[in-house]
């Protein structure tokens, strides 16, 4: 390869407009939970791009739920890098009509516009910008998720991103960025479940002795629960909410609770996981039954012991780079960086252009941030 | 035809009057906080009392229907108290959801057993004796209009024991039993609520900070609960928690509601004591916990004359060939409190016969209403014997 880092920072300043057009075609689309259509067109122009460019690319096809790309440039057989993103949005489908891409005094607002779609401008063009000048470092892969904001619940694309991501070297994730230059080494997971419990009622005056308290035991199942907090692994058990019960004379026919498990490492759920379940099988007060049912679960992104070594390499690169100097930083809230740790690929998170409030109405991006992104992946990929 | 056969007569051949009136009641809308359907029920007894020659006295509320005292006779002399309730526990519209019908020999509606049943049969026994022509024995009728709330509205448990001095005897005509049986003692009932205040947090951001109030209260409703004792004839429920708001936040509050019932009045004290001691323990550093009081009711005392008045009871049921009633100690609670207090020989459930109260499913078995206004009647003339 030809070109220095210079001369690809160069090019990628040349590109500033073009990747805005870019940006603004992929936010002007509503790819929310409820457009499979939308993402999938989306897929289909993000494949086409990349195609273009010298990338072979195959797809995850599922039917309630945006499909994925995976994209390959070089011998995949050598060690490859993952750069990894996802095209859906938390947005329904009409948004775009009513609130479409816009840029005002350096800010960018638009559905996906800081949650990814950004991210995966910068993305496309340092494949194009790397391609173009003849890349041979490292075979890349692309995995594009298209249900990330759903935690691929409708389809079997965790399955997929685990299949996919094994045997890479390392992994980006053009996530979100921090406007205060965070890079994510390590999110906590998040594990959501009730408990059910289902006693016998009975008249606290006329017959108590016949009742069982569905409030006694599941209060004595609290203690239980709790106690599978490990603050020394970061692993927090919280009973949120406890119902129960319907007038004070007749002892409690029913109760429930929810609880919320946060963890840094997923051998970590899975004790809690198999506590919960014994703790739900069991009975305190005979003749009560409880029934434990999962709501949520989103994997952690584990800290694996290359991560360090990645952020503290990328960290150099940046800083001869002349790029902002980074910040190593773990935070709850899931992404799909999980499934990249989970296959053993250290891997850095929330690489994208950068902004706040995700999620909202109030969403935006700095529009300087596309470059200097765009320059830091180049940079990460050229020197590491 | 004797005076008994005159009354027996009577109900006999006003069947359907009796049911009539029994409808009547039930249409009316006497819910909890309905206050009007309350002063409907006091004016349609109060007309009927005053038509049997009883000298009316009012006491008013404001947000629930008066209660009614209704006399005939002298109250010098030892007098019979014949008491109940007109309001249900069931929310205003319940009537026109759930209206009165029979079906299979058994009644439906609103207060159908508790105890518009019962009032009915108060009613139709002094009308069939005042057709027979039996008129004098002092009597005093008691009916009030909050009962099912515990009397949060009223004054009427200090009325009740004020106008219960100098009785002889009282019949409650509350919800009958299926087996027959008559009330003689009723548990008394503590009501109270117990807080826990604790901190909130984000479990992602600064779990470290929380201070679980369901935690807290977890371990307060097992110690509370182990304070249970059927041996000595008490026992508590939490009957009702609510905590928390979302599942990702530690639970800054957390509330029950407790039923403690108790047969002693004299251990009521201990208990109280026993709880606050539970209470002020805590086991999640930097929780506060609260106990307050809620609506209760006191025990119906178990007199040594409630059994002589049982035995009456007893022989006049023999004598006639209806089910003899056996003495029944009841978990619930109901105005029969406050005669008992004030010394007042009382027996209880003396209305129509059923089951299933305070929910839809509440019936009442009709040939009951009947029968047991026969044998009020009979009790009655019995009574005036021993007077």
């Amino acid at each position: 390869m030809k070109a220095d880092l210079k001369e690809l920072f160069r090019q990628a300043e040349e590109m500033h407009p073009e990747m805005m057009k870019e940006w603004q075609f992929l936010v002007d689309r509503d790819c929310g939970p409820d457009c499979k259509e939308g993402v999938d067109r989306t897929v289909r122009d993000t494949a086409d791009f990349l195609e273009a460019i010298g990338f072979s690319v195959r797809f995850h096809v599922y039917e309630n739920a945006g499909n994925m790309l995976v994209a390959e440039y070089g011998d995949m057989n050598s060690p490859f890098v993952v750069l990894t993103g996802h095209l859906d949005t938390v947005f329904a489908r009409g948004t775009v009509a009513g609130r479409p891409f816009a840029e005002e005094n350096g800010r960018v607002t638009g559905p996906g516009v800081l949650d990814m779609k950004g991210g995966i401008t910068i993305l496309l063009y340092v494949c194009k910008i790397l391609a173009e000048n003849g890349y041979d470092r490292y075979p890349l892969k692309i995995i594009l998720a298209g249900d990330e904001e759903t935690g691929h619940a409708r389809s079997g694309a965790a399955g997929d991103y685990l299949k996919e991501a094994r045997g890479a070297l390392m992994g980006f994730n053009l996530e979100t960025g921090f406007t205060d230059n965070r890079v994510i080494v390590e999110r906590k997971g998040v594990f959501q479940c009730r408990f059910d419990t289902e006693g016998i009622g009975a008249h606290a005056g006329n017959n108590p002795e016949d009742g069982r308290s569905a409030v006694r035991e599941l209060s004595r199942k609290v203690w239980d629960i709790e106690e599978l907090t490990d603050r020394t692994k970061g692993t927090n058990v919280n009973v949120g909410v406890f119902s129960g019960g319907t007038v004070a004379n007749a002892v409690p026919e029913k109760a429930s609770c929810v609880v919320d498990v946060r963890f840094r490492t997923n051998a970590e759920l899975e004790r809690v996981q198999r506590g919960l379940e014994k703790i739900a099988a069991s009975s305190y007060v005979e003749g009560t039954k409880t029934t434990y049912t999962p709501i949520v679960r989103v994997a952690a992104m584990e800290k694996l012991p290359g991560t360090d070594e990645l952020f503290s390499r990328a960290e150099k690169a940046a800083e001869e780079s002349g790029l902002p100097p980074m910040k190593a930083d773990s935070v709850g809230g899931g992404s799909d960086s999980a499934y990249l740790t989970a296959a053993g690929v250290p891997t850095l998170c929330a690489l994208g252009v950068k902004g706040q409030y995700n999620h909202t109405v109030r969403e935006w991006a700095e529009e300087s941030s596309l470059t200097e992104r765009t320059k830091l992946m180049l940079a990460l990929l050229m020197k590491l | 035809m004797n005076t008994k056969e005159k009354a027996f007569s009577w109900v006999d051949s006003h069947r359907d009057e009796m049911v009539d009136l029994w409808k009547q009641m039930v249409t009316i809308d006497s819910g909890i906080g309905v206050k009007e359907g309350g002063m409907e029920m006091g004016n349609l007894c109060a007309g009927i009392l005053e038509r049997l020659g009883f000298s009316i006295r009012r006491v008013s509320y404001e947000k629930c229907g008066d209660t009614l005292i209704a006399e005939r006779g002298s109250m010098d002399k030892p007098f019979v108290i014949l008491m109940g309730h007109m309001d249900t526990v069931f929310f205003k519209g319940e009537p026109l959801r759930r209206p009165f019908t029979i079906k299979d020999g058994k009644a439906y509606g609103p207060g159908v057993l508790d105890m518009k049943g019962g009032v009915t049969i108060l009613l139709s026994a002094l009308q069939a004796l005042e057709e027979a022509g039996y008129r004098d024995f002092p009597v005093k009728v008691i009916l009030d209009a909050d009962e099912e709330p515990a009397h949060m509205y009223s004054d009427a448990p200090e009325l009740i024991r004020k106008e219960s001095r100098g009785a002889a005897c009282a019949f409650n005509f509350e919800t009958g039993f299926t087996d027959h049986g008559l009330v003689v003692q009723r548990k008394g009932c503590w009501r109270f609520f117990v807080e826990v205040f604790g901190r909130g947090c984000h479990v992602g951001n600064d779990p470290e900070n929380g201070r679980s109030a369901i935690l807290e209260m977890a371990h307060k409703i097992i110690e509370i609960e182990k304070l249970t004792d059927f041996s000595k004839g008490y026992n508590v429920n939490a009957g009702t928690i609510e905590g928390g708001t979302v599942a990702n936040a530690a639970p800054a509050y957390c509330k029950i509601e407790c039923d403690f019932r108790y047969t002693h009045p004299e251990d009521l004290p201990v208990l109280r004591k026993k709880v606050e001691e539970v209470c002020s323990r805590t086991w999640v550093p930097g929780t506060k916990t609260k106990v307050s009081d809620n609506v209760g009711f006191g025990t119906m005392q178990k007199l040594p004359e409630n059994m002589d008045l049982l035995r009456l009871a007893q022989q006049a049921a023999e004598e006639n060939g209806f089910p003899v009633p056996g003495p029944k100690l009841c978990g619930g609670g109901s105005d029969a409190a406050y005669t008992t207090v004030e010394g007042v020989p009382t027996l209880c459930a003396a209305g129509v016969e059923g089951a299933r109260n305070h929910t839809v499913e509440e019936w009442a078995d009709v040939e009951s209403l009947f029968r047991r206004t026969k044998q009020m009647a009979a009790i009655l003339l019995k009574v005036e014997e021993t007077l």
